[in-house]
């Protein structure tokens, strides 16, 4: 199994995606490591594939090839003074302070006191938690240096957390909305009136709603005391983004404005629905946080413009034989790391499943690597190895260690791979 | 032959503090003079103090295990460096001194699990393991099993128990309960693996490892069907 990777480093999300307070959830790399040290596979980073190799030349090179690229691109929210400075994807905002190279002039504006995130999932959960937590935490962790240094000058002090619709529909997990309300120096503003009411619901709840309701309502109530509040975070609730507020000059943001909402539900299922009031937030940073988007990577792969994903069934790419999807850009952009982690050991059954079948013809032998390495040698594309990646590892390792961080990673693309082929 | 185990227990990164380095150095000068063969155990605490001594108890009760079966065999070890934040050890209510007894036969305890294809598989295991620490230790092969390492950051180690047993299982906190609550196919009698430690009145239980994901499939071409 060969492993085609664009950027120098492997991993993806574990790397850049995860949050740096959240180190246990990177463990699987130990995982990933032991099997990409398995004499059967090997790794080609800084091989964008779509580019400097196609699809269609490795599927003449191997007998089944797998698309597990994920959702590089995010869902824009089509409002006016989207594209104000001041406004930032949360996949770039995260991809900012995890150090992925195509962020790292990201140089986010920290100097308003308020900040609006839109979208009430885990993701929003992280940007919240990262823009307010004592520095004495993050300075541990392997959060990049120049995004702690931005953070320790950063003038918010207020996050507020913005959903369209009610408490009861928020997509985050409980762990990271525990988190949050435990967040030391920090105090959640959250309004009683968002929780009327729910009482007599809450009972019906499955578990898992009913505990995140509990936990909000006893912090709304001032349920913990705190010597010194340096932060507030809130989650406002009923709001949909109308438009971006530009500052007087207009080159950048200076406010929010807010639709009202009310919840229609039927069955199931609960819609939010416009009242026709507004409301504006005065604030300076604004991050949308309201889903990654996967995008094509080749023409010879048909791809759902409006789903953002590969069509196929059971991971076997529709009308392309030989050709397999996983992960996001199979399923769409949600689910942890054990959900995506499943779906590939399904997309492999899948695989499997048509080698034994015969559906794979293996009677005629491919050149795998051998034929892919002569293509990138005639193009000047030069693949980092696994080992070479290791090199790269030490080296954020040793400088991490300088400074009290499990690492400091690289943020530049040549720096990596002249450490690589040192 | 006989062996020395250096237990060195650093606070932060400190991997290489002069105080480590001075310990190993006089020890080693030692251990030479005497001809012991030197195990270094390195532990990194990265979190507060009696949750870190605690761990670092737990931890050198099993590596001390480990070092004594290796010693037996006369299997060299090398520097062996933990770091890392860990779940609940397991070993909370376990005194150090009960290391040497887990050696004896009466001190394991039989664990039967049955895989995803059915089939029941038997393994005697140390008391105070974690089932985590089981099916690492004997290579049970469940795909994607623990994936975060004991870390309560995940729910791969998701697993089924019978009435009985369940009842038997110390209370589950609220850290494992919501990492719990998002693994699939959950039933009334599930807890994490990484979280059950083992114990003399768990002997003998069969416990299922569920299925991760919904199989979906239903294709009609499908041959040998192998999941």
């Amino acid at each position: 199994v060969d492993i085609y990777e664009k950027l120098p480093v492997p991993f993806g999300l574990v790397r850049f995606g995860v949050a740096p307070d959240h180190p246990e959830v990177k463990n699987v790399i130990n995982t990933f490591t032991q099997t990409a040290h398995q004499e059967r596979c090997s790794f080609y980073g800084n091989v964008s594939v779509g580019c400097d190799v196609t699809v269609e030349e490795l599927q003449r090179a191997y007998h089944a090839v797998v698309l597990s690229y994920g959702a590089e691109g995010n869902r824009r929210l089509g409002i006016p003074g989207e594209d104000l400075s001041g406004v930032y994807s949360a996949k770039d905002f995260v991809g900012w302070y995890n150090g992925l190279p195509s962020n790292k002039k990201l140089k986010p504006d920290l100097s308003s006191e308020t900040a609006v995130i839109l979208g009430q999932g885990n993701v929003a959960l992280d940007v919240a938690r990262i823009l307010l937590s004592p520095l004495d935490l993050l300075k541990k962790t392997d959060i990049t240096e120049e995004s702690l240094e931005a953070i320790a000058a950063s003038q918010v002090r207020r996050v507020l957390i913005v959903g369209r619709r009610g408490p009861l529909q928020v997509a985050c997990t409980i762990k990271e909305l525990r988190e949050m309300i435990n967040l030391p120096d920090t105090k959640p503003l959250l309004d009683p009136t968002d929780f009327k009411g729910l009482k007599d619901v809450v009972k019906e709840l499955s578990k898992d709603v009913r505990d995140k309701i509990v936990d909000l309502h006893k912090a709304g109530m001032g349920y913990k005391t705190i010597a010194k509040q340096l932060g507030y975070w809130g989650l406002k609730f009923l709001r949909s983004p109308l438009e971006i507020l530009p500052s007087p000059d207009g080159t950048k943001a200076s406010g929010i404005r807010l639709a009202l909402n009310r919840l229609e539900i039927s069955g199931e299922e609960a819609r939010a629905v416009p009242t026709g009031e507004h409301e504006d937030v005065d604030c300076g940073l604004i991050v949308s946080s309201i889903g990654y988007q996967s995008l094509p990577i080749d023409p010879a792969v048909p791809f759902d413009l409006k789903q953002a994903v590969i069509p196929n069934t059971l991971g076997r790419v529709e009308q392309v034989s030989g050709l397999y999807c996983s992960g996001w850009v199979k399923r769409g952009p949600t689910g942890v790391i054990a959900t995506t982690m499943n779906d590939s050991f399904d997309t492999a059954r899948s695989v499997l499943q048509d080698v034994e079948s015969g559906h794979l013809d293996f009677s005629s032998p491919k050149l795998g690597s051998e034929a892919t390495r002569a293509l990138m040698e005639k193009r000047g594309v030069v693949p980092v190895s696994f080992s070479d990646w290791e090199k790269i590892d030490s080296a954020e390792v040793r400088k991490g260690q300088e400074v009290g961080k499990p690492r400091e990673k690289l943020l530049d693309i040549g720096e990596m791979l002249t450490l690589a082929r040192a | 032959g006989r062996s020395l185990c250096l237990l060195t227990f650093l606070s932060g990164g400190a991997k290489h503090s002069p105080g480590a380095a001075g310990l190993r150095h006089c020890s080693a000068a030692s251990a030479q003079k005497s001809k012991f063969r030197i195990i270094h155990f390195d532990f990194h605490l990265n979190m507060l103090a009696s949750a870190a001594a605690q761990r670092a108890l737990c931890l050198s009760q099993s590596l001390l295990l480990k070092c004594r079966a290796a010693v037996s065999v006369h299997k060299p070890l090398s520097t062996v460096v933990l770091s890392g934040r860990r779940g609940k050890a397991c070993s909370r209510n376990r005194a150090f001194s009960s290391y040497a007894g887990a050696l004896r036969s009466e001190d394991k305890v039989t664990v039967h699990f049955i895989n995803r294809d059915g089939e029941k598989i038997t393994v005697k295991a140390n008391l105070g393991e974690s089932l985590l620490d089981v099916v690492i230790d004997q290579n049970l092969d469940f795909d994607g099993f623990g994936a975060c390492e004991g870390t309560l950051a995940c729910s791969t180690c998701h697993l089924i128990f019978e009435d009985d047993t369940f009842k038997k299982l110390e209370p589950i906190t609220d850290e494992e309960m919501d990492m719990l609550d998002l693994a699939y196919g959950l039933t009334d009698t599930s807890r994490l693996g990484c979280q059950i430690c083992l114990r003399k009145s768990l002997d003998g239980m069969v416990v299922r490892v569920p299925e991760s994901v919904a199989d979906v499939r239903q294709s009609a071409d499908m041959g040998t069907t192998s999941s």
